[in-house]
């Protein structure tokens, strides 16, 4: 008899459960009736109901560290929509009465603004919205952090005190985020991280060259905290955009004028919208992948595998 | 394109030789970083926000969906 089936356990057994009896090895696994993913030992299935960390507020819960531009807005209002409670920093305007009105507890962390006292290069930062999310919740389910210190300059013009910065905003800050993120998530056997890093980590840019090597170094600090989270159940992946269309990268291109011809180099001929990065790291947060984990994940309009044709380097 | 491996479906214990052998598949277990295979459920739910027309911005990339197992060299021990 086949032992695969996509049915799920009448008795709500999931895979956590497993994983917290896994020194009973195969043998007792079978004996106990669960069986390695046999039918009883697997829950995650689209479309069914989904367990929570969380002891209290009845919902699963979110945390999104910037709330305020990029894919943080659009993931709060996802995230709202989808039944869960949130726990956020710096809010756009209007997005905490938004999300309440698909019927989300929305819990507000002051104090995290990038540059602030409390900014995510502080061990605290994302301590701060872990520890509300306990104290409200009880728990939470899924993490999103976006980590960002932009400064352009080629080899020659970056210096020790602009790498400093560079390392601090987008390599330490994901240490710390880390680090307070995989404890309680490792010990309830269940979570899903999601670390904003850049498209530019994998195709770099030579002007920013600081920037794309500190996200590179991100990544496979990602993937290494990726491996020891797994046999806890908890998934973390790398996110990386570029060519976003959010009011930062307008500045930082220097307007719609030089984004227009910045947009002819991208294979899509265009930028992205933060909806559209949202719609995607939503499959990595909601709970319903629990397998894709360790990945650095690129949206970028094609531009992070871009190739060249002859016919391009002609001139045509 | 989506990359999937280790995902829990005939072929695969068929392919692996372990249809009827709770030892050895839980051998093939111990490789993989989470300890058990992928729903296809799983690899599908994540694959659909490629094509179901929200995100219009993702183009020309490999996505591995295999329990991290593509990084598993990183954890020899």
């Amino acid at each position: 008899m086949s032992t695969d089936n996509t049915g799920q356990d009448p008795k709500g057994i999931d895979r956590r459960d497993i994983l917290k009896v896994g020194a009973m090895g195969a043998a007792g696994l079978a004996a106990a009736g669960l069986g390695v993913n046999t039918a009883s030992a697997k829950t995650i299935v689209p479309g069914k109901t989904l367990k929570t960390n969380a002891t209290m507020g009845g919902k699963r819960v979110a945390i999104i560290n910037d709330a305020l531009i990029q894919v943080g807005p659009p993931l709060a209002r996802s995230f709202a929509k989808q039944g869960y409670n949130l726990v956020i920093a710096q809010p756009a305007k209007g997005l905490v009465k938004e999300c309440e009105g698909y019927g989300a507890k929305v819990i507000v962390v002051p104090g995290i603004e990038q540059h602030g006292p409390n900014d995510e290069t502080r061990p605290d930062s994302t301590q701060k919205l872990v520890d509300a999310a306990m104290k409200e919740f009880g728990g939470f389910d899924s993490a999103f952090i976006r980590t960002a210190e932009h400064m352009p300059g080629d080899i020659f013009k970056i210096n020790a005190k602009d790498m400093q910065k560079l390392y601090e905003g987008n390599f330490l800050a994901v240490v710390y985020a880390l680090q307070s993120l995989l404890p309680p998530l490792m010990d309830k056997g269940a979570g899903q991280i999601v670390i904003l890093t850049s498209a530019s980590s994998t195709q770099a840019l030579s002007d920013f060259i600081g920037y794309s090597a500190m996200r590179a170094g991100a990544n496979t600090l990602i993937q290494g905290a990726a491996m020891t989270a797994a046999p806890k159940g908890v998934c973390v992946n790398a996110f990386g955009t570029n060519y976003l269309n959010y009011p930062d990268a307008v500045e930082s291109m220097g307007g719609p004028e030089k984004m227009a011809a910045v947009a002819s180099n991208i294979p899509l001929g265009r930028f992205g919208e933060p909806e559209e990065m949202a719609h995607l790291a939503m499959a990595l947060l909601d709970g319903y992948n629990m397998f894709t984990t360790g990945q650095s994940i690129m949206v970028a309009g094609g531009y992070n595998m871009k190739l060249d044709s002859i016919a391009s380097l002609q001139g045509g | 394109m989506v990359d999937t491996n280790f995902m829990n479906y005939p072929g695969f214990k068929h392919a692996a030789g372990v249809e009827d052998d709770l030892e050895a598949f839980k051998k093939i277990l111990e490789t993989i970083p989470m300890k058990f295979l992928g729903e296809t459920a799983e690899a599908a739910h994540f694959t659909v926000a490629l094509f179901d027309g929200y995100n219009m911005y993702i183009t020309s990339n490999f996505f591995q969906v295999a329990d991290g197992f593509n990084h598993e060299g990183m954890n020899p021990f």
